[in-house]
């Protein structure tokens, strides 16, 4: 899996690559305007990014509007629903206006508030569909 | 990869309907299935108290004349408020809940919300009010998803479906 991790922070980059290196190889990007030009050499080389985790708040280009622009660049490639990069905000910010705009203005569903656990961003991955549940969601539970 | 109820044996399992919910203080495993209805989970690690709902609107009084009459569940804010209350009365402290937001899928209209987004909204608002910390959401799009919540650990599974909610 290739994973691309946009975050200012050093230790926060640090912190979100520990938990990930074992899923796949890590690429690092320290503002929005970066990540989308990691992004597109990816998409040009033939190597897209399976994974994007982008933080909100970074200098130059924040969170939204590289993932708005990475949105963008996928549409007017026509990349197939299946093969598009998925995306996880993981941000300080947690109050309802951040996250409704990462939901419902960028498109992003997934969102992850810091200070993050390994397990909640394992957890994430899991309902991506980039790493198999530990258990079986398809078998239908006995209804008690 | 291991069926649920393989991976805990012991473990009672329930499906939760629209406007049900309640607290878990056993360990147990819940299921359901979210359109644009949206589902709160709680989780207590210390006590490994789990909690959740699964509402259809976003407010209660927006819809309702007598709300002391009528079940929490079914409205996002009421629910999420009911169980904020009985979780504080039960001794769990507030400091040690954890949240996480579901669901609230349709198909988005310019200039107007859709129904799973005002349920979302609300959520997010009224956790936000109660000063209730959100670990993790996975809302919005397009498609429906079945989750799993496994109540003693606060671990919810989710897989989305596959046809769009136009097509289902």
């Amino acid at each position: 899996m290739n994973i691309l991790i946009v975050d200012d922070s050093r230790s926060a980059r640090t912190h979100i690559s520990n938990v990930l290196v074992r899923y796949g190889n890590c690429d690092f990007a320290v503002n929005g305007a970066e990540a989308v030009e990691r992004f597109s050499a990816a998409l040009e080389s033939g190597t897209p990014y399976d994974l994007i985790i982008m933080d909100i708040v970074m200098p130059e280009m924040d969170g939204f509007a590289a993932a708005e622009k990475i949105n963008r660049i996928q549409e007017e490639k026509n990349i197939d629903a299946a093969q598009l990069s998925k995306m996880i905000m993981l941000s300080g910010q947690d109050d309802p206006e951040h996250m409704l705009k990462a939901h419902f203005e960028t498109g992003v569903e997934h969102y992850i508030t810091k200070p993050f656990e390994e397990k909640t961003l394992v957890e994430a991955l899991t309902n991506l569909g980039l790493i198999e549940a530990p258990i079986d969601l398809e078998e239908p539970l006995c209804k008690t | 990869m291991q069926n649920v109820m393989h991976k805990y044996p012991e473990v009672p399992a329930y499906f939760l309907k629209i406007g049900e919910g309640g607290i878990f203080d056993q360990p147990s495993v819940i299921s359901t299935v979210l359109g644009s209805c949206v589902t709160v989970t709680f989780h207590c690690a210390r006590t490994k108290t789990g909690a959740l709902f699964h509402a259809i609107l976003p407010k209660l009084r927006t819809y309702e004349k007598k709300p002391d009459d009528v079940n929490p569940y079914k409205y996002v804010d009421s629910a999420i408020i009911c169980l904020h209350r009985s979780l504080k009365a039960r001794g769990i402290r507030m400091a040690d809940v954890e949240t996480k937001v579901f669901g609230g899928a349709g198909i988005l209209l310019e200039g107007q919300l859709s129904s799973g987004q005002a349920n979302v909204k609300v959520a997010f608002e009224t956790l936000a009010a109660l000063k209730m910390k959100v670990l993790a959401t996975d809302v919005g799009g397009d498609r429906g998803r079945r989750l799993v919540f496994i109540s003693h650990t606060g671990e919810v599974y989710i897989r989305t479906h596959s046809k769009n909610l136009q097509n289902t």
